[in-house]
């Protein structure tokens, strides 16, 4: 049974309707990260599964029950928010012990699980304190405390380390890391457009664009066999380099030519048939290329170095194509050099030029 | 490089002193303090000052001189002989009409019909602004509307039916009928305020307070009432001064058991046998003056916010 379900499920937004019949289904314990740029509609989602936005057609299941028209607070949710949205008159105590209050819970326990949570998050010295008087980042640790104390199944996260510096936001990614695996079976749902926090936290990841899921699955499914162009090109930093060409048959073999230049398709798993003699978009992430003084594909002049440390990133170039490679710090490149680029053809992805789809 | 090739405009200042010390200080020709523009806006505001602040001080001397003094014709002149008689007999003994009580008869009128009406036109108003900003009302707009629209009619265009409906009812001419139009009159601008003001509040917030389990009311009172404290202090500044100031609304609905102070101070001014006291009017006309000057002087700050936001305000 899943833990959250949401059911062809569309939003009436204003006069605009969303999710023309959305449907995902998410395991108890689960970290799900909903993945895309601004506007795709993974707040929007969230906020249906929250009961914040009322559903125009669907049903949405939480634990085994039919939450579809149950008010945000009896569908055994917390949720943390962008702007941590701390309660601005109420010192932290107060603020983590509002919704236990509501729920008339009796004093004792509040005490206890408050003084549990704030443990927990390093955060008991300031329960006396006012949100005014917190950094950004204590704020936000107040706000997962308040999400603690609610005891929920499933915790939603609406983008809760946007609004911090880099530094804080990596230290506190760990924490919601290690504080869903040390929660066990709580299910977590976390939206976000930054695709190092999808890849670090999620067990499971939805990209989204345009309103509609691009694609489900682990990060490293993600990541190595992305279904299409889209999903190619937003994940992954420095980007997937993508190069124009058709697939063509040779010596019962099929193989990819742009121009001169040519791969053997051995070892690719299509997942589309008779796809020899059509045009293809090659996709290749950077670290699958390998640079060096001689190799299949010759001819690339050096355009330009970016050093990130441990490793450097190498853009190539040969008359209109372009491609970046990622290559060990170590390395001595400079600008202007001749070389040669290898190219792993089991970590290859092939999409269509008119779907964009994989093939 | 010295201070002088820097500042070759300014040869004074550049070799007098060391280019390190002239680096600190701010460059520049230092700009003159008078100016004849500044000149003629001073000259300006303080014509304007003395022209609203003239009417007051008049009125303050007058109120202190006996008649004999006030018949030499002599406004601006200080008093000779310096008396409260006015002041007490505009407080306790002016004739309004037939009754010479004074004028404190119509002040306690006023505070028993100010403080019902604001306290009850500002939880109106903040609750209608509340349900607008955050929940999600069928037609709210069509409704917010309509209350806009109720702003910018004139009164004197309700008087007549509001009293033919109040009669209807039979609580024409009480205190409950002209609290009720100090509410109702109040709800345009009073919504319009506080439905601004709400509308600056991040709407996670309110999401927040729906998961925590709040509902209309508890959010209301627990979340959004705390944090409206600088609109109240403006609403309630705006309501009290426009309440207090009254003249028609008080003589139309209260009665004449609750007609008002200003509605009293009208009658002493206007009830004329004999000499026209101008000593005891002024008093009369200063003591009802009174809360609102308070009330200026303690919020100053709040009390521009106020004007400014009941700018809308007919």
């Amino acid at each position: 049974m899943a833990a959250v379900s949401v059911r062809d499920v569309s939003v009436a937004f204003e006069a605009v309707r969303v999710f023309n019949g959305l449907s995902l289904d998410i395991e108890q314990g689960e970290f799900v990260v909903l993945l895309g740029p601004s506007g795709c509609g993974k707040s929007t989602l969230l906020n249906a599964i929250a009961g914040l936005l009322d559903v125009a057609s669907g049903q949405i299941w939480i634990g085994g029950k039919n939450v579809t028209w149950e008010e945000p607070k009896d569908r055994g949710i917390a949720m943390v928010f962008q702007s941590y949205a701390l309660y601005p008159r109420m010192n932290v105590r107060e603020n983590m012990s509002f919704g236990l209050k509501m729920a008339r819970t009796p004093r004792p326990e509040i005490e206890r699980r408050v003084n549990q949570a704030a443990e927990l998050l390093q955060i008991t010295h300031l329960l006396k304190r006012r949100p005014d008087q917190l950094s950004g980042g204590q704020r936000q640790r107040v706000a997962i405390g308040r999400a603690l104390v609610r005891d929920a199944a499933v915790f939603l996260f609406d983008e809760p380390l946007s609004n911090l510096d880099a530094k804080l936001r990596n230290e506190l990614r760990v924490e919601i890391k290690r504080l869903h695996a040390r929660l066990g079976k709580a299910t977590m749902i976390y939206v976000t457009h930054d695709q190092i926090e999808a890849m670090t936290l999620a067990d499971r990841i939805v990209v989204m664009q345009d309103q509609k899921v691009q694609q489900i699955g682990s990060p490293s499914e993600i990541y190595r066999r992305p279904s299409n162009r889209f999903v190619a090109s937003f994940i992954g930093s420095p980007q997937m380099n993508f190069i124009s060409g058709r697939i063509e048959a040779r010596d019962d073999a099929l193989e990819f030519r742009s121009g001169e230049r040519r791969l053997s398709l051995d070892g690719y798993r299509f997942s589309t048939r008779n796809v020899a003699g059509t045009e293809a978009v090659l996709g290749i992430r950077p670290e699958h290329i390998q640079l060096g003084d001689t190799g299949p594909w010759q001819d690339f002049t050096v355009d330009i170095v970016e050093p990130m440390g441990a490793d450097t990133v190498v853009w190539c170039r040969d008359g209109a194509q372009s491609i970046q490679a990622r290559t060990n710090g170590n390395r001595k490149v400079a600008r202007g050099d001749r070389l040669s680029l290898a190219v792993d053809a089991a970590e290859v992805s092939l999409f269509s030029p008119d779907t964009g789809d994989r093939l | 490089m010295t201070a002088a090739a820097l500042h070759p405009n300014n040869p004074a200042q550049a070799s007098a002193q060391p280019a390190q010390a002239v680096r600190s200080e701010p460059q520049g020709r230092r700009p003159r303090r008078l100016t004849a523009g500044r000149v003629g806006l001073y000259a300006f505001l303080l014509t304007a000052a003395l022209f609203f602040l003239l009417p007051l001080w008049i009125m303050l001397i007058t109120s202190l001189k006996p008649m004999e003094e006030i018949r030499l014709g002599n406004i601006l002149a200080l008093p000779e002989t310096l008396t409260f008689e006015a002041w007490t007999k505009a407080w306790s003994a002016a004739c309004t009409g037939l009754e010479c009580n004074g004028i404190r008869v119509g002040f306690w009128n006023s505070v028993q019909i100010l403080i019902p009406s604001v306290i009850l036109s500002i939880a109106v108003g903040a609750v209608n602004g509340y349900a607008l900003s955050f929940w999600r009302v069928r037609g709210a707009n069509v409704m917010f509307g309509v209350l806009l629209l109720g702003a910018f009619i004139p009164y004197q265009v309700f008087l007549y039916p509001l009293v033919r409906i109040f009669s209807t009812i039979g609580i024409y001419n009480s205190l409950p009928c002209i609290v009720l139009v100090h509410v109702i009159f109040g709800l345009p601008t009073m919504t319009l305020m506080f439905r601004n003001y709400y509308a600056g509040i991040p709407v996670d917030l309110f999401k927040a307070a729906r998961i925590d389990g709040g509902g209309f009311w508890p959010i209301f009172l627990r979340v959004m009432l705390p944090m409206s404290v600088p609109m109240l202090v403006v609403a309630t500044i705006l309501q009290v001064t426009g309440i207090w100031n009254d003249f028609i609304f008080g003589l139309t609905f209260a009665g004449r058991q609750n007609l008002p102070m200003t509605v009293q101070l009208n009658n002493i001014v206007n009830s004329t046998q004999g000499e026209r006291a101008y000593n005891v009017d002024m008093a009369a006309t200063m003591l009802a003056a009174l809360l609102p000057l308070v009330v200026y002087f303690v919020s100053g700050r709040w009390f521009v916010r106020g004007i400014a936001a009941g700018a809308v305000k007919g």
